[in-house]
């Protein structure tokens, strides 16, 4: 329902967009997530009618809005700030929009009360923005930008301002209600786990380019760049080289800098190419060094350099022979980590566990 | 803990003031408030007091060595104001010329206000520059250089002279249009930067909201920007209208007897006709009514500040 191609944005001589083409389906929670100045929020303007892009087009319900200004397009917008109306109290800025938009005025009582009551407001109707708290206030802001029932709902961050306890409450609340609305919604933030747990699928961006599309779980095992490897989750980064290429299953044999067993990875990589490969730390396994791993072609030896306890799970960072560190996560099975500082271990990780990048 | 609470004062605002005494004992701070909380009371309070006890004395009358006759009191002054057709002929004009003053610096104040808070970077800073730039020059200075201008033998006349446009100068001066035009360029440094103030002090995305919810950008700016902007037209409005009761450098100037106003009658009272007590009952009568209008404004203000916080 929307479509953008090879959207870009050029302010003065900065690319703050470069080339991004996206495919958004009716009813998708999508995410675009980076880091600031990724070109992110440009991109959500745009698709507002706040500045047109460069080059490139952009597509509502298969139509151009090239040109059509923010106020005759089908699309609602929930602001960082939230940018309530001081002057409106809870009922008028839910039904600023109505009025805006010529919805009959006997037909108006009835949405409000419906969208109010969907956000969970009803009975702070005469309240005025600043008698309500944050949480309440991005309430209101949703409120305001369904009421009409736009076919497509941007919001600009919109729980960065909240504290943590009430962000956690609010990304189930939304997840709640854009279920309710059905309405198709494309979120803007730099939180890779609100990202990861509400979005049908996550856009990543770095520098105006969009680095990858996929759902949290792609975007997550399978980063498409070193960029998306690093910028989600934890995650370590091992340099290594090509041995060779395997073509029937798309595969390359590679050797880590570490030495070690030879490891395969997904991808074609050149003979001889220097490479990056990189494995998630909850997929690291450690045992105890009870024999020289490493000589029998089973894993690396390395001794454990740190052990921080969080509950729930043990960090460990383990001091490779070369000088690098490896970090390890895994959950508490019994009361406390399972091994100490100093300790020797051996470290492993399941086939297709690791993921490369040219170097 | 709670604090001791006093026992009831037969005089409250003595009590209040007591303890607004006691607190300032035992906070520094409020210190600071002191330098003019004293030049407050001996430049404002005091010689108010003694305008109000002045305007009862009896005239020393003209020819006389004294200004006012000590230890009369009358209230002939105010009877006198009040039954002479020429004080009503006198406050009507002054209401009117303060009124049409007003009109016009709102009227000019408002869009200028709008094109400089819409304006970016150092030409932005140049408008505003531009809006203080008068208050840096003394008013009769700006007065008279405004005669230089308007004058018979000012710039404009002298220009259409010596193109044989007119053979005779316009009267550009001494009348209605030369006295606003004169006042409105002393007062309008005021409401442009009240206004300003208010718009800069908005949350910019506010606009873009109303867009994105179906407003046109006329619509949306008048729906926010404008509609938020109440409180601080009223304040504005009001300073302004205080300013045009008050005018006296530009009626004196550029203006003609016909639109004296007040103030210049209180100065001919009190310093050509050397009656104190007349002066005095006419500058307390203006007073009173004058706060009057600002209580009657702040009033309205607070009905609408009510509602919602300016700030937010």
């Amino acid at each position: 329902m929307l479509t953008l191609r090879n959207v870009s944005k050029r302010f003065g001589t900065v690319d703050a967009v470069v080339a991004v083409s996206l495919e958004v389906q009716a009813g998708e929670f999508v995410f675009l997530l980076g880091p600031s100045g990724s070109g992110k929020t440009t991109t959500l303007r745009m698709i507002a009618g706040f500045g047109d892009p460069t080059s490139g087009d952009i597509e509502l319900a298969g139509q151009s809005i090239a040109g059509v200004p923010p106020y005759r397009r089908d699309i609602g917008m929930v602001f960082q700030r939230y940018a309530l109306f001081p002057h409106l109290n809870v009922w008028e800025n839910t039904a600023f929009g109505l009025r805006m938009r010529g919805m009959p005025e006997r037909e108006r009582p009835k949405r409000i009360e419906e969208t109010l009551s969907m956000v969970r407001l009803g009975g702070l109707e005469k309240r005025y923005p600043h008698q309500l708290s944050g949480g309440q206030q991005q309430r209101v802001a949703l409120a305001r930008a369904l009421a009409y029932r736009p076919a497509l709902l941007l919001l600009d961050e919109p729980l960065a301002n909240l504290d943590r306890r009430l962000r956690d409450e609010m990304r189930i609340e939304l997840k709640r209600i854009q279920k309710e609305a059905g309405t198709t919604m494309l979120f803007v933030t730099h939180d890779q786990e609100e990202a990861l747990t509400l979005g049908d699928r996550i856009a990543v961006m770095h520098d105006g380019r969009l680095e990858q599309v996929g759902t949290p779980a792609e975007i997550y095992h399978h980063p498409a760049t070193r960029f998306v490897a690093s910028f989600i989750g934890d995650m370590n980064f091992l340099r290594g080289s090509v041995l060779g290429h395997d073509a029937a299953n798309n595969a390359s044999d590679i050797r880590l800098a570490l030495g070690g067993p030879v490891q395969s990875v997904a991808g074609r990589f050149d003979g001889g190419a220097k490479l990056v490969a990189c494995v998630r730390p909850e997929r690291v396994r450690l045992e105890a060094a009870t024999k020289d791993f490493a000589r029998e072609g089973g894993g690396y030896n390395g001794v454990v350099k740190y052990a921080g306890f969080s509950g729930d799970s043990v960090r460990y960072l383990v001091g490779m022979p070369d000088g690098s560190d490896v970090l390890s996560r895994e959950a508490i099975e019994g009361t406390g980590p399972r091994f100490a500082v100093g300790q020797a271990v051996c470290v492993t990780w399941p086939p297709g566990a690791l993921n490369a990048f040219a170097d | 803990m709670p604090e001791a609470v006093p026992p009831p004062s037969p005089i409250p605002w003595l009590a209040r003031l007591g303890r607004v005494v006691v607190r300032a004992g035992k906070s520094p701070a409020l210190w600071l408030a002191a330098p003019s909380v004293l030049l407050f009371m001996v430049f404002f309070v005091a010689p108010l007091g003694w305008m109000l006890r002045l305007s009862t004395y009896e005239a020393g009358g003209k020819g006389q060595s004294r200004f006012y006759q000590t230890g009369t009191f009358t209230l002939a002054r105010f009877r006198e104001i009040a039954t002479d057709p020429y004080y009503f002929k006198l406050g009507w004009i002054t209401v009117q010329v303060g009124v049409i003053i007003t009109l016009v610096t709102m009227l000019v104040a408002l869009p200028f206000a709008i094109y400089v808070y819409r304006s970016r970077g150092i030409y932005k800073r140049f408008l505003l520059m531009a809006v203080i730039l008068p208050k840096l020059t003394n008013l009769l200075v700006l007065m008279y250089g405004v005669l230089l201008l308007l004058g018979d033998t000012g710039y404009i006349n002298e220009v259409l002279l010596g193109a044989g446009v007119i053979a005779q100068p316009l009267p550009l001066f001494a009348n209605l249009p030369a006295l606003v035009f004169g006042e409105v360029l002393i007062v309008l440094p005021y409401p442009v930067l009240m206004l300003v103030a208010a718009m800069e002090s908005m949350d910019p995305s506010l606009e873009e909201a109303a867009q994105s919810l179906g407003a046109g950008p006329a619509r949306a700016f008048y729906e926010t920007v404008i509609k938020l902007m109440v409180p601080a037209l009223t304040t504005s409005t009001l300073v302004t209208l205080i300013w045009g009761f008050g005018a006296f450098v530009a009626p004196t100037i550029l203006g003609s007897p016909d639109y004296y106003t007040i103030a210049i009658e209180v100065y001919t009272q009190t310093l050509e006709n050397v009656n104190w007590p007349l002066g005095a009952a006419l500058a307390t009568v203006y007073v009173a009514f004058v706060t009057l209008l600002v209580a009657g404004g702040l009033l309205i203000q607070r009905n609408a500040e009510r509602r919602w916080s300016a700030t937010t």
